[in-house]
């Protein structure tokens, strides 16, 4: 994986038309088979062009991205007693992968994108496969490969406890994870029975659900009718098999072909692994399969360079390759019971699908929209632009410049790019909250004197999310992680109970009393009304900045018919300095005559 | 401030703070109350021992000048004259008079029994009235009394400090039928 750069709420930095998809945290990252203590947890972003790892501990040094044109494919496992649950993502090989810290140019993706890609897992195989029949499809699947892992040399052993077969010196089963125990017997991993039970497996279709072999010319499994993976080579999901048969002919053209291969029995598919420590590793796979799937990052490089043909015929060709099978109807038993629910099911679907439709055509009119302000704003940063501002009057060159700024900055808060949403973000949903509030809300409250009423706050921040909404208990939850998320911003409430978002280095107390005794300086005793209009703040607020000012006997009140009116605390002032006594007649007077 | 200065001669001058309006509104903040409190404390005494004044009602002394000051349209209200009441009477300055726990009325010491006590024995010491047995009327409204500044002071006032001296053995009361009636004999300081 690629060393990354983020922003500095700890988010990702999104390109243009990217968009999170999905966010967990607590993910420790796997090293092939070997626990990554480097990388041990995170929150990990899945994008629609990348996976984005960002470190707990050092978010800045240590995070990582993988492009997801990298993953071949993706399997989920899910989690047993103490192991928990992990999704392995097979990377497709990289030319040069022996050296394996080159970046380099990937061949197949000649649409000119650049996929540099450092990766220091790159050398590393899959030192143990998690059974015995998974490591002989794993070596039907790779052809010769050299055997690089750290554990080179070391013999294999059989765990005492599930007889696994394990691969070099590690200190624990793969499979059940119980440490190596001293009387487990070196293996000798026999090459034939390995080859028989491939062989076996060409033969059998393994039902995908129930593991049942069965005969293969079944389309549907005779146990549990769920959909077997067709053995032809025009589908992508056998896509493994096929290519397992395409190099056992010893394809010369092979990127990954290596003769110097000796032993052989290593699968040399790059393998990491996400571990999903605090769960929310199924709906994570759902995402991710379907966006590797969907090859979103093709539809967004098509957007990106519309002028390289070759992205258009890829994504033609994933398109083509990825049409959904027919499933063929079944007579009688379970399937018929199965097969009337799914009926009753699709059914419920299209008429909530019709419903929500008008709903779905204004998103989509909203996207466009949105698109049509992106563009606006690029047009308005372009050379052409600045060359006609030029043209312009040069008395009047500033005041174009500024309107043209102002104009980007209200573009710039019509939205968010993407949002994020319970869907995406699972467990982590407040905290990813809070650091794209933050993101957004920033500028606005330095703006605004570095206070704003959290209501204000958050009217304007769903306004700018547009249709996905978020509860005002989620964003109270947020605003109050502010602090634990070591963000810029805090919520503060007032002892009335008035919340508010405030940015503590422009907003502290400190400041707001000072300027507030200036204010009764210059223009004497003021009113709640005057200062919001001084200070251009709401009422509410105004009105806690003089309470904050009382509590610190800063100030002192008159209540009379006309309201409460703020006076600088004689009181006070002459108690601590009694020598203030002969200056203060000229200047109270004109204080207390206000009125 | 400029029609007490014309009148000075009858009129009582009021402080600076009196036309100051947070004066007369209850401050929320503790800090700033006790100098409130302490101020107005002040001002109550004085203006009590320029007018020779002792006793209180609250309910009618919120309309006098002193807690009203019409210059500028403000007036303390009764329950924060109680509040600075009440701390005079912690101070020993004032004590609650009327039923009990009513406190609506009260006196006003601008100096105190003891002190009032002092002045007493002083002035029997120096006449030589040790010995002698006087009413209260006779201490408060006599001839004797005329040039002292214990004369016309409020009969209750009066008994508080020649309780005082009673307390000190300087003294012997002696209670007739009424408060009028009351006696009382000096003795030397002991």
């Amino acid at each position: 994986m690629e060393p990354v750069e983020v922003a500095h709420t700890l988010r990702p930095l999104l390109e243009s038309g990217e968009k999170i998809l999905c966010i967990q945290s607590k993910v420790g990252l796997y090293n092939g088979h070997v626990r990554d203590e480097e990388h041990d947890s995170g929150t990990v972003y899945l994008t629609s062009l990348r996976l984005v790892y960002v470190d707990q501990q050092s978010p800045r040094e240590k995070s990582m991205e993988l492009h997801l044109s990298r993953i071949e494919r993706c399997s989920l496992h899910s989690g047993f007693l103490y192991s928990s649950g992990k999704i392995s993502l097979y990377l497709r090989p990289t030319p040069g992968r022996g050296s394996g810290k080159a970046p380099e140019q990937m061949p197949a993706q000649a649409d000119g994108r650049k996929y540099a890609w450092v990766s220091p897992y790159g050398s590393i195989g899959s030192a143990a496969a998690s059974a015995a029949t998974a490591a002989a499809v794993e070596r039907l699947n790779g052809h010769a490969r050299p055997h690089t892992a750290p554990s080179a040399g070391s013999p294999d052993w059989m765990c005492s406890i599930c007889e696994n077969v394990n691969k070099g010196g590690e200190g624990k089963c793969a499979l059940c994870g119980v440490p190596r125990q001293g009387d487990s017997v070196p293996v000798e991993v026999d090459d034939a029975l390995e080859r028989a039970i491939a062989n076996s497996m060409r033969q059998h279709a393994r039902c995908p659900v129930c593991t049942f072999d069965n005969h293969a010319s079944m389309t549907r499994c005779e146990m549990c009718d769920s959909e077997l993976q067709p053995q032809d080579s025009s589908v992508p999901l056998a896509g493994n098999m096929a290519r397992a048969e395409a190099v056992a002919g010893e394809d010369p053209s092979a990127p990954c072909y290596d003769a110097a291969a000796g032993d052989g029995d290593v699968s040399n598919v790059e393998l990491i692994k996400l571990s999903f420590r605090a769960g929310g590793s199924s709906s994570f796979y759902t995402t991710l399969n379907e966006t590797v799937n969907s090859s979103t990052w093709l539809v967004v490089d098509i957007d990106s360079a519309a002028d390289t043909p070759g992205g258009a015929a890829q994504a033609g060709a994933v398109q083509r390759s990825t049409t959904a099978r027919e499933r063929r109807p079944t007579v009688g038993g379970i399937s018929t019971l199965v097969s009337a629910a799914h009926e009753t099911e699709r059914a419920r679907d299209v008429t909530l699908r019709s419903a929500f439709a008008d709903l779905d055509a204004l998103t989509a009119m909203a996207n466009e929209i949105l698109g049509l302000a992106e563009q606006i704003a690029t047009q308005l940063n372009s050379p052409a632009a600045s060359k006609l501002r030029k043209r312009g009057g040069s008395e009047s060159d500033e005041d174009t410049a500024e309107r043209a700024d102002a104009f980007r900055q209200y573009l710039l808060d019509l939205g968010i790019d993407s949002p994020v949403t319970k869907d995406t973000a699972g467990a982590a949903f407040h905290e990813e909250l809070a650091r794209e509030l933050c993101d957004y809300l920033e500028n606005y409250v330095s703006k605004c004197g570095g206070t704003v009423a959290l209501v204000d706050a958050y009217c304007l921040y769903n306004r700018a999310r547009e249709f996905t909404l978020v509860y005002p208990s989620d964003f109270v939850q947020a605003c109050n992680k502010f602090s634990a998320l070591d963000l810029p911003l805090r919520l503060r409430e007032y002892p009335s109970g008035l919340l508010a978002i405030e940015d503590p280095g422009s907003a502290s107390d400190a400041l707001i009393i000072g300027r507030i005794k200036r204010y009764i300086q210059s223009f004497g005793p003021v009113t709640a009304n005057d200062l919001a209009a001084l200070e251009d703040c709401p009422l509410t607020l105004a009105e806690e900045r003089l309470w904050v000012c009382e509590r610190a006997a800063q100030v002192c009140r008159d209540e009379s018919v006309e309201g409460v009116r703020f006076y600088s605390n004689v009181f006070v002032d002459s108690a601590s300095g009694s020598t203030g006594d002969n200056a203060r007649p000229d200047d109270s007077d004109r204080q207390w005559h206000f009125i | 401030m400029t029609t007490t200065a014309a009148s000075m001669d009858t009129e009582f001058q009021f402080p600076e703070i009196y036309n100051f309006p947070p004066f007369f509104t209850r401050q929320p903040n503790d800090s700033t109350w006790k100098e409130q409190r302490r101020m107005w404390c002040d001002l109550i005494l004085s203006y009590y021992k320029y007018n020779n004044l002792s006793s209180m009602t609250l309910a009618e002394a919120v309309s006098d000048p002193l807690f009203n000051n019409k210059q500028i349209h403000r007036s303390l209200r009764v329950d924060t004259l109680r509040e600075v009441v009440e701390e005079l009477v912690k101070q020993g300055n004032a004590c609650w008079t009327g039923p009990k726990n009513t406190r609506d009325a009260c006196l006003i010491f601008w100096r105190k029994p003891e002190a009032w006590a002092s002045i007493i024995h002083q002035w029997a010491s120096e006449n030589g009235m040790f010995n002698m047995v006087f009413t209260f009327f006779e201490l408060a409204n006599g001839d004797d009394t005329v040039e002292q500044e214990f004369h016309g002071l409020d009969p209750l006032t009066l008994r508080r400090a020649l309780d005082v001296l009673q307390g000190q053995g300087k003294a012997q009361l002696f209670v007739g039928t009424s408060d009028e009636d009351i006696g009382v004999k000096f003795f030397h300081s002991s």
